[in-house]
């Protein structure tokens, strides 16, 4: 690659737009002081190549020259086997372009594809690669890998480097070993890296869903096997009570007409008697009716004996009264009054009023006797008024009873009697027969309970034939009768089989619902554990292949190790030889680091290993830039990008310059190397480019 | 005289519904639908020969689990046979045992046309037929019992059809199982036709007057099964005249080869090996043996994905080594990646302990050489 032109806009230094041309070869771009943009020059080259523009790093940024409203751009024509391109950063508008300016017609305008084109024309794949090998500024010289970068951008330099290095040993330059290691790392260790661990894990995964529903669908199939069995164990026991219930039932149904028939039987009988009796007092209704036909002429005429009757009852009264007035005026008889009272009231009166002659005191006889005298008189007429009242009313009694007894005397022949008391006989006959008739019909009555009689007789007739044909069921079902005991317990065990079947049934009903509405399947069972058993298989065969995988990558590693500290060697072969020129053989001897490329060297003085820091400044110098020539053509890959050098042998003797110089020359006749200084050391040299 | 009418019975046996096929992987499913199928195309021709009776010796369900739209479908058949004045006569075998609580035969009701075979139904008499059919399934007890043992014709039939699930004895080969049945009790059993499940290839084992034959399943169900894919139609002609013939119900054939992939130069060339036995109804297992080379990786699964649609189901076991001569290591620079490689490897592989170490080996050999020669598809 030859840089055939560079031009930058506004970056450091360089605040003005500013164009420089390079030549092939050794090119020795000179600046008066340290302000005249150099490094400026140097930085813009390689942002040129290798800058995303779409960055928003404030330290790519911050190149912007101070003062500048817009950030800074720049643009490189170079050529590469022949052609010619250009590429273009333009910070502000954040775009890229690569174009192929000559016969090769090239446009890229990607970000991605202008990177890899870059990387395939330097044979560097980032920056940090092309700063570790082609570009040698003052303060990394001591380092090959700058040290301001992060760790993983320090590991893939690293890695990168000593891939190349490997490559460029084994001939297999094509094969990317970290890559390998690393592929089969991540197939071994990573989900997302689509080999045997992703696999293992998916299967892992899938395996727990699996389970996870196999336990659930064994849980409902547990629950459908154990419903069918108990639904088998119901039907059976319904199979059971179907035998064994009916007979039981018969036997009841049996006892249980038994008893009904014993009690229909005994209300026939009872019914019988009844109407028997019925019969029997028709019978004797029917007779007293006819008799009673002899005493027709009782029959309506209650007006005329009740008649009799209170003719009777007043004559009775009338002669009880007249009895009375007997007795009363046998007792008035007795209460006349007493003649002595008379006679003595007279005496006294008498003797008196004759006595007045003879005494005054005499008088008061007359006064004893008169009132005597005039009680005895009062006496005798108030017995005198009652003996003739009594008198009076017997006769008014004696009037009655004749009145009565007249009147009564008539009725008696209208009812055809002559004489009381065989109408009272009669009368008596009557009322003893209706009397009679009454209780009879009432209790006849009673019996047909409102019933006519041609009903009730109508009703009783196949009474009989009813009986005996009772009678004969019960013949035929006396040897299933039971004991009372026997019975009670019977009927409470077919009441208990009865329940019992009725909650069978309802069980029997529930699971058929059950099975009805279930939606389980056991083939989803079967689906599952197909897959588990096939998850088994395969797993195996993931097993095997990761097995597989880590053990090649075990030996991979350990045979990448061991060439790779062989590319450390020849790393150390080809800078020993560099070094030993400049030095004039004072330092042959070199060991690099495979961890981070640090170089030791077998000190003659001290007759032992040390680290090339120890050494002075210009020797480390020295050690560096040798390496960095070393690296540059052993592990680009044939591509000769151009070499950039920030002044890094300022602090050289001038006896050291000249060797360095002469190593220079013969690099630049495969490499353009661009030296930036700000010495006139290197006038002679030829293509010196003024900055000032 | 009155012409006899010849009674025709359709035999199966070992349907096995249900069955879980963890080989077939992601086919299990449709299999075990085409089991299904097949058993509805058994019950069409019964229809179609218009058969008297249709005898299931055993195993039409591969467990009493079954529950679902297979059982559904298996009503729905014996519902069309009852329609078409087929009767059915199922003996529960060791798949679907009858003395298991939560038998599939206890549970389920069939039309009335199933007769159900039990210990405590051992027969069953079709006057109509003048035949009496009889099965003893296994008490879940007993080993080695013979299923005809106390078998005791009846008297009112004329004709005598029984049905076993069990193995016949051989000598030296088979001496034991759940049921066991000697051939001298066929010839003296009295039967015109004996009915066997629970071998799943066609044999014809008749004994004196007796013909008898495993049926064979309707279906293969392992790779051994050559002669599945049957149903037996027996004609009973007239006493001492009973025909048997196998009819061809399956759809499916199982196929084991083995392949030697030494001559093999390519994958390409492997598959193509395969690919000449294409048949969408081949259950075809591959077993891989020899060496393969170094220039390809056998990789099972990526041969079963590129032929799945050719067959309806491939299964490739890699029982095949690495051409480990083919990579030397003194042909390679020690310094060089290659170089340490395969002398690493040499050294580990010739220290393992056992063989499976060694294979580990030979494989991860194989495996290096095609990453370290650019070839790192074969680890995407």
């Amino acid at each position: 690659m030859i840089i055939k032109r560079a031009g930058v806009k506004r970056l450091r230094a360089i605040s003005k737009e500013r164009e420089v041309a390079f030549f092939p070869g050794l090119n020795i771009i000179k600046g008066g002081d340290n302000e005249a943009g150099k490094s400026s020059l140097r930085i813009a080259i390689t942002k040129a190549l290798f800058q995303d523009p779409t960055t928003s790093q404030r330290d790519i940024l911050a190149l912007t020259s101070w003062g500048t409203d817009e950030p800074w751009e720049v643009a490189l024509d170079f050529e590469v086997d022949g052609e010619s391109y250009r590429i273009t950063k333009n910070l502000k508008d954040r775009i890229a372009e690569l174009v192929g300016t000559g016969s090769f017609e090239f446009v890229a305008t990607s970000k991605n594809t202008i990177a890899d084109k870059i990387a395939e024309i330097t044979g560097c794949p980032s920056e940090i690669f092309f700063e570790s090998t082609a570009c040698i500024s003052q303060d990394e010289l001591i380092r090959i890998v700058p040290k301001d970068v992060t760790s993983r951008e320090r590991q893939n330099a690293i890695g990168i480097i000593a891939q190349r290095l490997q490559s460029k040993l084994s001939g297999t330059e094509e094969t990317d070993v970290v890559g390998i290691l690393s592929k089969l790392y991540h197939k071994t260790h990573r989900k997302d890296a689509g080999g045997p661990y992703s696999n293992l894990q998916r299967i892992a995964e899938r395996a727990a869903h699996l389970r996870s529903q196999k336990l659930a669908q064994e849980d409902k199939v547990k629950r459908i096997m154990e419903s069918r069995q108990s639904l088998n164990r119901v039907r059976e026991e319904l199979e059971r009570l179907g035998q064994d219930l009916p007979a039981k039932q018969d036997i009841l149904g049996k006892n249980k007409r038994i008893l009904e028939l014993q009690k229909e039987i005994a209300r026939d009988k009872a019914q019988y008697d009844t109407f028997r009796r019925a019969r029997e007092l028709k019978s004797k209704l029917d007779g007293l009716d006819e008799e009673l036909k002899r005493l027709a002429c009782f029959t309506g005429a209650e007006g005329q004996i009740e008649q009799l009757g209170d003719f009777k009852r007043k004559l009775e009264d009338i002669a009880r009264q007249r009895a009375r007035l007997q007795e009363d005026i046998k007792a008035l008889q007795g209460q006349k009054p007493a003649l002595w009272v008379l006679l003595l009231g007279s005496v006294l009166m008498a003797g008196g009023l004759a006595g007045l002659i003879v005494s005054r005191y005499l008088l008061g006889a007359v006064a004893v006797g008169f009132p005597f005298l005039v009680y005895w008189l009062v006496s005798r007429m108030a017995w005198r008024k009652q003996v003739n009242s009594a008198s009076q009313k017997a006769a008014e009694l004696e009037s009655q009873s004749k009145d009565n007894g007249g009147q009564a005397g008539q009725l008696l022949k209208a009812l055809g009697f002559e004489d009381y008391n065989q109408y009272e006989g009669q009368l008596a006959e009557y009322r003893g027969k209706i009397e009679a008739r009454k209780g009879i019909g009432g209790r006849l009555d009673a019996v047909l309970a409102g019933k006519g009689w041609p009903e009730f007789v109508a009703e009783n007739t196949d009474l009989d034939v009813q009986m005996s044909a009772r009678m004969k069921e019960m013949e035929q079902l006396e040897p299933f009768k039971l004991e009372p005991l026997a019975l009670q317990k019977l009927e409470n065990e077919v009441k208990r089989l009865q329940q019992e079947k009725e909650q069978l049934e309802r069980d029997k009903s529930a699971f058929e619902k059950f099975f009805e509405l279930t939606d389980v399947d056991t083939d989803q069972l079967v689906e599952i554990e197909e897959e588990l058993s096939g998850l088994d298989q395969e797993k195996e065969f993931w097993e095997i292949k990761r097995k597989v995988f880590q053990l090649t990558r075990d030996v991979l590693d350990e045979a990448h190790k061991q060439t790779v500290s062989k590319a450390a060697d020849l790393l150390e072969r080809e800078l020993s030889r560099y070094i030993a020129t400049v030095t004039d053989g004072r330092y042959s001897q070199v060991k690099i680091d495979e961890g981070d490329l640090s170089v030791r060297t077998f000190s003659p003085e001290k007759q032992d290993w040390v680290d090339v820091d120890q050494l002075s400044r210009a020797t480390q110098d020295q050690f560096y830039i040798c390496a960095r020539f070393a690296l540059v053509r052993l592990i680009t890959q044939g591509k000769r990008p151009p070499i950039l050098l920030d002044d890094p042998f300022v602090n050289f003797h001038p006896k050291r310059l000249k060797k360095m110089v002469a190593l220079l020359q013969e690099l630049a006749k495969e490499n353009q190397i661009l030296l930036f200084t700000c010495s006139d050391a290197y006038d002679y040299l030829g293509n010196v480019i003024l900055l000032d | 005289m009155l012409a006899r009418t010849m009674i025709k019975v359709l035999h199966t046996a070992d349907v096995h519904l249900g069955r879980q096929f963890p080989f077939l992987r992601a086919k299990g499913g449709e299999y075990r639908s085409q089991l299904l199928r097949t058993f509805e195309k058994i019950v069409d021709l019964a229809v179609s020969e218009n058969v008297s009776l249709l005898l299931i010796a055993g195993d039409l369900f591969d467990t009493n689990r079954v529950h679902g739209i297979t059982i559904g479908k298996v009503e729905s058949a014996f519902k069309k046979l009852e329609a078409a004045g087929i009767r059915v006569c199922i003996l529960p075998g060791t798949h679907d045992p009858y003395y298991d609580d939560s038998s599939i035969y206890r549970f389920v009701r069939f039309p009335p046309n199933v007769a159900v075979f039990t210990l405590q139904h051992g027969q069953q008499t079709y006057e109509d037929l003048n035949l009496t059919v009889y099965g003893t399934p296994f008490d879940g007890k007993s080993s080695c019992s013979s299923p005809l043992k106390e078998l005791t014709l009846a008297s009112g039939s004329e004709f005598h059809i029984g049905m076993a699930h069990c193995s016949v004895r051989r000598p030296g080969l088979i001496e034991s199982d759940d049921m066991l049945l000697d051939e001298g009790e066929i010839a003296s059993s009295g039967l015109d036709y004996l009915a066997l499940g629970h071998w799943h290839s066609f044999q014809d084992l008749s004994q004196g007057n007796t013909k008898a034959c495993y049926c064979g399943s309707p279906e293969p169900l392992e790779m051994d099964q050559k002669g599945a894919g049957t149903v037996s139609l027996v004609t009973i002609h007239q006493k001492n005249n009973v025909e048997v013939a196998p009819v061809r119900v399956g759809t499916k054939k199982f196929e084991a080869m083995m392949l030697d992939v030494s001559p093999i130069e390519s994958i390409g060339g492997l598959i193509g090996m395969i690919e000449a036995k294409a048949d969408p109804n081949l259950i075809l297992e591959v077993a891989l043996t020899g060496l393969s080379g170094m220039a390809y990786s056998v990789n099972p699964r990526e041969i079963e994905e590129a032929l799945a649609e050719q067959f309806f189901h491939l299964r490739i076991l890699d029982k095949s080594h690495p051409k480990l001569d083919e990579v030397k290591a003194e042909s390679y620079p020690e310094e060089t990646v290659m170089g340490r490689f395969l002398r690493i490897i040499e050294r580990r592989a010739a220290a393992a302990s056992d063989e499976e170490e060694k294979l580990l080996y030979g494989e991860a050999l194989k495996l290096g050489v095609a990453l370290l020669q650019g070839r790192s598809q074969i680890i995407e």
